[in-house]
């Protein structure tokens, strides 16, 4: 997973990157179309038109059944038992292809979430930025020595363009150590994250523009990189189990409504769907 | 429902049953209770004296 | 994180410079005003120092002709009474605001003069919930025609911000933002909360706020917010919501967490607004929201975390750019401006005057709370000014009057309060306040051209207040109030007063009332006596000696039967409008209709100046660009002078005829 996020990301800043002034929607119909035509295409591939269509016909004539014969109560039950049965059939037709939609669109949408779903920190604006240690860190991580609780060894090196409002918070119940970071200036920046004698570390986007900003940077695993694939995994024997910072979410206009992109995109992907089945001859 | 009998004159009974009809509660008993809780809050204070002082007294000009 | 979503600021821009079409047959007037309020800026102080040249601003409005003078406040003069009467260019009698505070005849309970709460609508009930069908909203109490509604109705745009006693906005002027008189979420006019995890601290509800325990365990502080009641429970219930502070166990610091905000802060930081969210209905099924969540904003002050973690909660105020309270017109003018210039207090006198009486924040975090809430009102008046092209302007400016509530008597050496100790370091306070006004009104010559007209003026001034007069006591003293037990604490005329033998009470800071039969619920005065009665009383109050100073206590009593117009709200006014000696004011608990021990204190209150007093010693400003084509000398001109740079007539507009 992480070789395959490591090519989409590139690949989709690249494909997004002539969108990055215009408002989202404009991408997002976009992007729409695009998987209107690719779900259209994997049906076309996969499923046999015949059979889908002799089903859809076989539950036309149940619901026909049931209206011309509604005061016959076992032609009813009977319709009612045909209709069912070929949905079902119907639906198994389109098994393979949904499955296959799910596998392409997953890590599409889950790259693009990153691009319109957050928005960039705004010159000015303040947030937390955390670190979260893993369980049992006390024992695989240095301690800074000092007086209190123990404390892992861990500072931030900020680039310019960042500060730091406050020194940091260290929660020992919570295993987290939290700043509060300031933008001062737009522009893409890397956090170093020090923790002994190891640096790691964590984007920071400040821009108005549409681009790929990413919350949380997350200990390696399947399921963290599927569902956060904005930057990669941190070392396996890091010791951290995520660091983060909070973005704004973004709402996309659609039709002086604002709502989450991927309603968006689930509503005019089924409206170019149904629009463009008859031109590519797709039997759904 | 009410967990004890009340006794009510029989001419009112009459009214409330009319009236709960014409201002569409579901049934005399809704009326009551509607009316009963509306009369209750009066006295119970959903403003008690208090209340009203404390409130007025955010007003700084008032300590 | 608060989610952003882009209100294009554009919208305002195109409100504020699209003209107004012409209605009625009338000529379309034209003109341009701009009307700056300072709430409380007195002339004397003024002149002051505009004579040692500190306010170059104020000389540059008035050196080409303009005008620089007095302005005859109103009776009384307190803020929303001589808003109103700007408002209206009519007394009381005509606006129907006639104190902070009137009362209900028939039960004497007391509530705020300028607005109300509305009956909720019907409610229908499922198990213990309950859905309101419609009410509940706010009434505006002032009456009478605002002159900006003839403005427009001669096709004039009008923008009016923060004027007081206009909430609800009277809906009337092409764009409203109400100021004093706006409540905060619980209802009230401001109510913070101040957390300590000091468990000898008692949980206790003051003047305007509540104090209530932090529970902290390991370095982990938890305390809980409480809202209003939940609308949707038929069980008064209030709603809540938790928060923590996670305290750093080496440096005065800790992280707070409320609902999905999170903020690192230091000792001795104010944060931003944050979200407060209340759960009205738990979703069905943990997911289907059936009403929707309320939302309120606060800003939190961590103002210890060592020895004892001391925390400071703002009132909770309504979100302006939710638009859950009608705090402007159109609803969606309030959402506007806070994309400008960000979120802003909504509640009304937003300064917290009540947390430094009650001892809860110094007399430096005062000021600094009031800075913040200043600089808000600031911050918006420039985008507000750029955007303005014609029409009248009226922004108003009320960090000045409760600031120097607060902070006028640190000038004030013999000042019952004064400890050199605690005041001394505050002595340049309200002069800061003079220059901040100065810079203001630089700031708009520069941005106006010669035709405009700018007006700066203000509702009455300020005097140190030292000596406090409690007119129930008085009246007690003097046989005019009896109580049924004289020995009993804090009595109160709701509850404690024989009625059958008291002739007069006081409610509100100025007013006193008879116990007129046929008005009062248990009135006992003949009517066709109360004139000789009023007489008897003025004569005495007026003959009043402060036994310590040795002199008048009350240098006016106002019979509002004879010296107010004949306006149709004179009946729910007082009968008698007193006028204390400049320095001295009435009783707040006595303006609450309790009967204080004694008729004479000193103040010792950190609220120690004021303006409740006779309205000559006590007047307001007035200072123009240039010379109006109608004479301004009191408050009550001021209006229609305004409409004569508009060549307006008709004003005001008769009562009754609105």
């Amino acid at each position: 997973m992480s070789a395959i996020n490591a090519a989409l990301r590139p690949f989709f800043d690249l494909l997004l990157y002539p969108l990055r002034e215009a408002p989202a929607i404009v991408g997002v119909t976009l992007f729409s179309l695009l998987f209107g035509i690719v779900a259209l295409w994997l049906v076309k591939l996969t499923s046999n038109p015949a059979k889908v269509d002799a089903a859809k016909r076989k539950v036309a004539a149940g619901l026909l059944e049931i209206r011309l014969f509604n005061d016959n109560l076992r032609i009813i039950f009977r319709a009612v038992g045909s209709i069912l049965r070929h949905q079902a059939a119907y639906t198994g037709h389109l098994l393979v292809p949904l499955a296959l939609m799910i596998l392409v669109f997953l890590p599409m949408l889950a790259q693009l979430e990153f691009h319109w779903g957050r928005q960039g920190l705004a010159a000015g604006d303040s947030v937390v930025f955390k670190v979260v240690l893993e369980e049992g860190w006390e024992s695989r991580l240095p301690t800074d020595g000092g007086e209190g609780t123990p404390r892992p060894d861990l500072a931030l090196e900020v680039p310019d363009g960042l500060s730091l409002a406050s020194p940091p918070v260290w929660s020992p119940a919570e295993r987290e150590m939290a700043w509060q970071m300031q933008a001062d200036a737009e522009g893409a920046y890397e956090v170093g994250v020090r923790l002994g004698d190891t640096t790691h570390v964590k984007t920071v986007g400040v821009t108005d523009s549409i681009r790929r900003v990413s919350p949380e940077r997350l200990a390696a695993s399947f399921t963290n990189q599927l569902l956060y694939p904005a930057e990669p995994s941190l070392p396996r024997d890091s010791g951290i189990e995520k660091i983060g910072l909070t973005y704004p979410t973004r709402d996309v206009w659609f039709f002086g409504w604002h709502t989450h992109w991927i309603i968006v995109v689930l509503i005019l992907s089924i409206v170019f769907a149904l629009i463009l089945r008859g031109p590519m001859g797709v039997t759904i | 429902m009410f967990g004890s009998k009340i006794k009510l004159d029989k001419d009112l009974l009459a009214r409330i049953k009319r009236l709960a009809d014409v201002a569409g509660y579901s049934s005399p008993e809704e009326f009551i209770t509607h009316a009963l809780e509306k009369e209750l809050e009066k006295f119970e204070g959903a403003e008690s004296e208090e209340e009203i002082k404390k409130r007025l007294r955010g007003l700084g000009y008032i300590s | 994180m608060k989610h952003r979503s882009k209100i294009p600021a554009a919208l305002l821009s195109i409100c504020l410079s699209a003209g107004l079409a012409v209605t009625g047959a009338a000529q379309a007037a034209e003109g341009r005003v701009i009307v700056l309020g300072f709430d409380g800026m007195d002339y004397t102080f003024a002149r002051e120092m505009m004579a040692a040249g500190e306010m170059p601003n104020f000389e540059r409005l008035i050196e080409g002709g303009g005008l620089g003078q007095p302005l005859g406040t109103s009776v009384p003069p307190l803020s929303p009474v001589a808003w109103s009467t700007f408002t209206t260019g009519m007394d009381p009698s005509g606006h129907g605001i006639f104190d902070f505070i009137h009362r209900d005849p028939e039960t004497l309970f007391p509530y705020l003069s300028t607005s109300a709460p509305e009956e909720p609508g019907r409610t229908i009930t499922i198990g213990k919930y309950q859905f309101v069908l419609g009410g509940g909203g706010y009434e505006l109490l002032r009456q009478g025609t605002p002159f900006w509604e003839v403005l427009e109705e001669r096709g004039v745009e009008t923008t009016v911000i923060r004027m007081p006693a206009n909430f609800p906005p009277s809906g009337s002027a092409s764009r409203e933002l109400s100021g004093m008189g706006t409540p905060d979420v619980l209802g009230s006019y401001g109510t913070f909360t101040f957390y300590s995890s000091d468990i000898f601290l008692e949980e206790r509800t003051l003047a305007g706020g509540e104090v209530k325990p932090l529970d902290l365990w390991t370095g982990v502080a938890e305390g809980t917010l409480t809202g209003p009641d939940n609308p949707m429970l038929v069980k008064r219930s209030k709603l809540t919501r938790d928060f923590t502070l996670y305290v750093d166990d080496r440096e005065d610091v800790a992280k707070l967490v409320v609902g999905d905000t999170e903020r690192v802060l230091r000792a001795g930081e104010w944060t931003e607004w944050i979200d407060v969210e209340f759960e009205v209905m738990p979703p069905v099924f943990g997911l289907v929201p059936l009403a929707p969540n309320l939302t309120a904003m606060a800003r939190f002050y961590l103002r210890q975390v060592r020895p004892e973690v001391e925390l400071y909660v703002s009132p909770l105020n309504f979100d302006p750019e939710r638009g859950d309270l009608p705090i402007s017109f159109p609803e969606e003018f309030a959402a506007e401006l806070a994309e400008i210039s960000g979120r802003f207090y909504t509640q009304g006198m937003p300064e917290d005057t009540q947390a430094l009486k009650g001892k809860i924040l110094t007399p430096g975090e005062f000021l600094q709370q009031a800075k913040i809430a200043g600089l808000e009102v600031e911050a918006q008046y420039l985008p507000v000014l750029e955007r303005y092209t014609d029409g009248l302007l009226f922004y108003y400016f009320g960090n000045m009057d409760l600031v120097s509530h607060m902070m006028w008597h640190s000038m004030d050496g013999e000042h019952p309060a004064f400890e050199e100790e605690r005041w001394g370091p505050y002595r340049g306070v309200v002069r800061e306040l003079y220059l901040t006004a100065d810079r203001i009104v630089g700031q708009t010559l520069d941005a106006i051209d010669d035709d405009a007209t700018l007006i700066v003026m203000s509702d009455h001034g300020f005097a140190s207040w030292r000596r406090t007069f409690s007119v129930n006591a008085w009246l007690r003293d003097n046989g005019y109030l009896t109580l049924k037990n004289p020995d009993k604490k804090n009595p109160s005329i709701l509850t404690d007063v024989d009625w059958s033998r008291t002739r007069a009470y006081g409610i509100g800071l100025n007013g006193l009332y008879i116990n007129e039969r046929g008005r009062e619920g248990k009135g006992i005065v003949d009517p066709a006596k109360k004139e000789a009665l009023v007489e008897e009383i003025r004569q005495k109050l007026l003959a009043e000696v402060d036994p310590k100073t040795g002199e008048r206590a009350i240098t006016k009593v106002y019979v509002t039967a004879r010296d107010f117009d004949p306006g149709p709200y004179l009946a729910i006014g007082p009968d008698m409008v007193i006028g204390y000696a400049k320095g001295t004011r009435g009783e707040s608990d006595s303006a609450l209709g309790e009967i204080n021990p004694d008729v004479y204190t000193d103040n010792v209150d950190d609220w120690g100046a004021d303006h409740g007093m006779d309205h000559e010693t006590v007047p307001g400003i007035f200072f123009s660009n240039r010379p109006l084509r109608r004479e301004v000398t009191k408050l009550k001109d001021l209006a229609a002078a305004i409409l004569g740079e508009f060549e307006v007539d008709g004003f005001p507009v008769a009562a009754g005829m609105n």
